[in-house]
C-alpha cells in the first residue's frame, strides 16, 4: 500500500537509522572484488617475476655469449697481431720478387742469342745473374740475406757467357752483334785464348729481358743459377 | 521493533528467513507505569523514571545485545499532513523553516515545538501549487524524552514511525488504498495512491463509533470518499483495510460509509508471507511491527 522506502524517509528519529545492509553487501562485494583483484595481481606479479627471471637469465646468457665473442675477437686480434702481417707481407712481397727473378725467359734469351750469334761461334756456358735497377748484377752467392730486403722487379740480367770460336774475328762479330742488339748492352770481352786451333773466350753482357711476370709467369722457366751448355752447346744460327 | 501504546511497550524481533518469510522470533509486552499526557499530540512521560524502568525491563526480557531499534508510535503521537509548495528550498534548514511556516497554517500546534520530516509525493489534480509534500511531525517534547529513556537503557532509536504508516508499508494493494487503524481512543484514515501517501486523518473517539448512528466517524469516512471522488474521479478504491479491536463492526461501518467492501488486516492481507507467529501476536494489532521491520531494510 505504501512503499517502505518512502515511509522510511518520514522517519522522525533524532539519529535516523542507517540501513547498513546495502553498504555491508557492497562492502562485502568490494572485499570479494578486491580479493579477486589481489589474487589476479599476485598471479600477474608472479608471472611477471617468473618471466622476468627467465628474461634476465636469457639476458645474462646473451651477455655471457657477447663477452665470449668479444674475448674470442680479442684473442683473434692478438693472434692476428702475432702473425706480424706487415712483416709477413714484406716477406711475401720479397719472395714474390724472388720468384719473379727466378722466372727467367730462357726461350726468349736463346732466340735472341741466336740472332746475335755469328757463324763459327758456339756457346759452352751461360750464367745469368739477376740485378736490380742500376745495381750491378751480383753473383748468386750474394743473394742470401739475413734480413728481408725491399724486393723490386729485376731490370736487367748480367750474363756470363763462355764459348769458343773458330776465329778471333767471329768473337768480335759476336761482340758487335751484342752491341747492336737492343736486348743486350755493355758486352765486355773478358778474355780469349787460343787452344788447339779454337779461340776460347769469356764475356759478360747485360741482358734486358723486359721481364713481365704476368707474361712470363705461365711460360717462364725457373731460373737456373747457371746453365752449362756443355752437353747441349748452342752454336751460332742454331741454338 | 518496539511499539509504544497507551498502556504498554511491545517488543518484537522480526527476521527474514532463508525461505523469504518474515519470522517473529520474539514478542514481549511490558506494561507502562506512566502515560504521555492528555494532549492531542501527547507529551513527555509523566514519570520519566518509570518509563525508563519499563524500557529497561522490556529489553532485559528481550535479552541479547540490542543496540538499535525502531519505535512505532500511536498515530495519536505522530501525525501526517500534506502541504502544497511552489518552491521548496533544498538547504535543510531553509527547508525545515519553509515546512514549519506551512505547518503553522495547517495544524493547531506550535510548529517550532515539532520535529518533522517531509517527503514529496505526486500532486493532486487541481491543487493550487505544483508540489505536494507529505509532512510527518511529532512533539519534540515527546520524542526527546522517549529517545533519552531508550538511550539510558542502552538502545538507540533509529526510526520513529506510526502504526498506520508501518502497517500500510506491509499491506499488499496496488493503486488506491484505504487503511483504517483504530483503538479505543482514536482512529486514523490513511489513503495511499500508487505507493505514496495521499491523505491522512486522525480523530479522537468519544465513544465506539458503531454504537452511534450517524457518528462523526461515518461523516469522516464519507468526507474522505467525497474527497477522493472529487480529486480522483477516475479512480476507485482498490483495497480497504481495517485494523481495529472490533474489526467486524469497523468493517461494517466503513463498508456502509464508503459503499465498498473491506478487509480486516490479517496475515493474508500482508505483502509478505509470515512464518509461525508467537503466542499473543495478532496481525491486526501488531502488524505495524512487521511493517516496521520492512522499513528498517528499505
Amino acid at each position: 500500500m505504501l512503499r517502505p522506502e518512502l515511509v522510511a524517509r518520514l522517519n522522525l528519529a533524532r539519529h535516523p537509522l542507517v540501513n547498513r545492509r546495502p553498504l555491508q553487501r557492497v562492502a562485502a562485494a568490494l572485499w570479494v572484488a578486491a580479493a579477486l583483484v589481489l589474487l589476479v595481481d599476485v598471479a600477474v606479479l608472479f608471472r611477471h617475476f617468473t618471466s622476468s627471471t627467465a628474461g634476465n637469465e636469457q639476458l645474462v646468457g646473451l651477455e655471457r655469449d657477447i663477452a665470449q665473442e668479444v674475448e674470442s675477437l680479442r684473442s683473434l686480434e692478438r693472434a692476428l697481431n702475432g702473425f706480424a702481417l706487415v712483416e709477413q707481407n714484406r716477406q711475401v712481397e720479397f719472395l714474390n720478387a724472388r720468384i719473379a727473378q727466378r722466372t727467367f725467359p730462357w726461350s726468349q734469351l736463346f732466340e735472341q742469342l741466336g740472332e746475335v750469334l755469328p757463324d763459327g761461334v758456339r756457346l759452352q756456358s751461360l750464367r745469368p745473374a739477376v740485378a736490380e735497377d742500376d745495381e750491378p748484377a751480383r753473383p748468386r752467392s750474394t743473394r742470401t740475406r739475413t734480413s728481408v730486403p725491399e724486393a723490386r722487379p729485376p731490370r736487367w740480367v748480367q750474363l756470363q757467357i763462355a764459348g769458343e770460336a773458330e776465329t778471333g774475328a767471329a768473337i768480335l762479330d759476336l761482340v758487335d752483334a751484342l752491341f747492336e742488339h737492343a736486348a743486350f748492352s755493355e758486352p765486355n770481352l773478358r778474355n780469349e785464348a787460343q787452344q788447339r786451333g779454337l779461340y776460347r773466350f769469356n764475356l759478360t753482357v747485360r741482358y734486358l729481358p723486359d721481364l713481365e711476370l704476368e707474361e712470363s709467369g705461365s711460360s717462364g722457366e725457373t731460373v737456373a743459377t747457371a746453365m752449362q751448355l756443355d752437353g747441349a752447346a748452342a752454336t751460332g744460327g742454331a741454338p | 521493533m518496539v511499539a509504544l501504546r497507551d498502556d504498554a511497550l511491545v517488543y518484537a524481533r522480526v527476521e527474514r528467513r532463508s525461505d523469504g518469510k518474515l519470522q517473529v522470533l520474539r514478542y514481549l509486552e511490558t506494561a507502562l507505569a506512566t502515560d504521555f499526557g492528555d494532549g492531542p499530540l501527547g507529551g513527555p512521560p509523566r514519570d520519566p523514571e518509570a518509563f525508563v524502568a519499563s524500557v529497561r525491563e522490556l529489553f532485559e526480557r528481550a535479552g541479547g545485545r540490542i543496540e538499535e531499534t525502531t519505535l512505532v508510535l500511536s498515530d495519536r503521537f505522530m501525525r501526517m499532513v500534506f502541504a502544497e509548495f511552489t518552491e521548496l528550498p533544498t538547504a535543510d534548514a531553509a527547508r525545515q523553516e519553509a515546512l514549519r511556516f506551512k505547518l503553522r497554517q495547517l495544524v493547531p500546534f506550535r510548529a517550532e515545538e515539532l520535529r518533522l520530516r517531509a517527503v514529496e509525493v505526486a500532486p493532486l489534480p487541481g491543487q493550487e501549487e505544483p508540489r505536494r509534500m507529505a509532512v510527518a511531525f511529532a512533539f519534540e517534547a515527546l520524542l526527546g524524552p522517549i529517545e533519552s529513556a531508550f538511550e539510558r537503557a542502552g538502545v538507540r532509536i533509529g526510526m520513529v514511525t506510526t502504526e498506520s504508516l508501518a502497517l500500510a508499508s506491509a499491506l499488499r494493494v496496488e493503486g488506491l488504498g484505504l487503511l483504517v487503524v483504530a483503538d479505543e481512543r482514536s482512529y486514523t484514515l490513511l489513503v495511499s495512491r500508487d505507493g505514496e501517501p495521499l491523505l491522512s486523518r486522525h480523530k479522537e473517539l468519544a465513544a465506539p463509533p458503531f454504537r452511534q448512528a450517524g457518528s462523526a466517524v461515518t461523516r469522516e469516512l464519507r468526507l474522505t470518499g467525497t474527497f477522493l471522488e472529487e480529486r480522483l474521479p477516475e479512480r476507485r478504491l482498490d483495497g480497504v483495510f481495517v485494523a481495529a479491536p472490533e474489526a467486524a463492526s469497523w468493517s461494517e461501518l466503513v463498508a456502509d460509509a464508503l459503499g465498498t467492501g473491506c478487509v480486516v488486516v490479517d496475515a493474508s492481507a500482508l505483502g509478505e508471507e509470515l512464518g509461525d507467529l508467537p503466542p499473543g501476536f495478532r496481525v491486526d494489532r501488531d502488524g505495524a511491527l512487521l511493517g516496521a521491520a520492512l522499513l528498517e531494510v528499505a
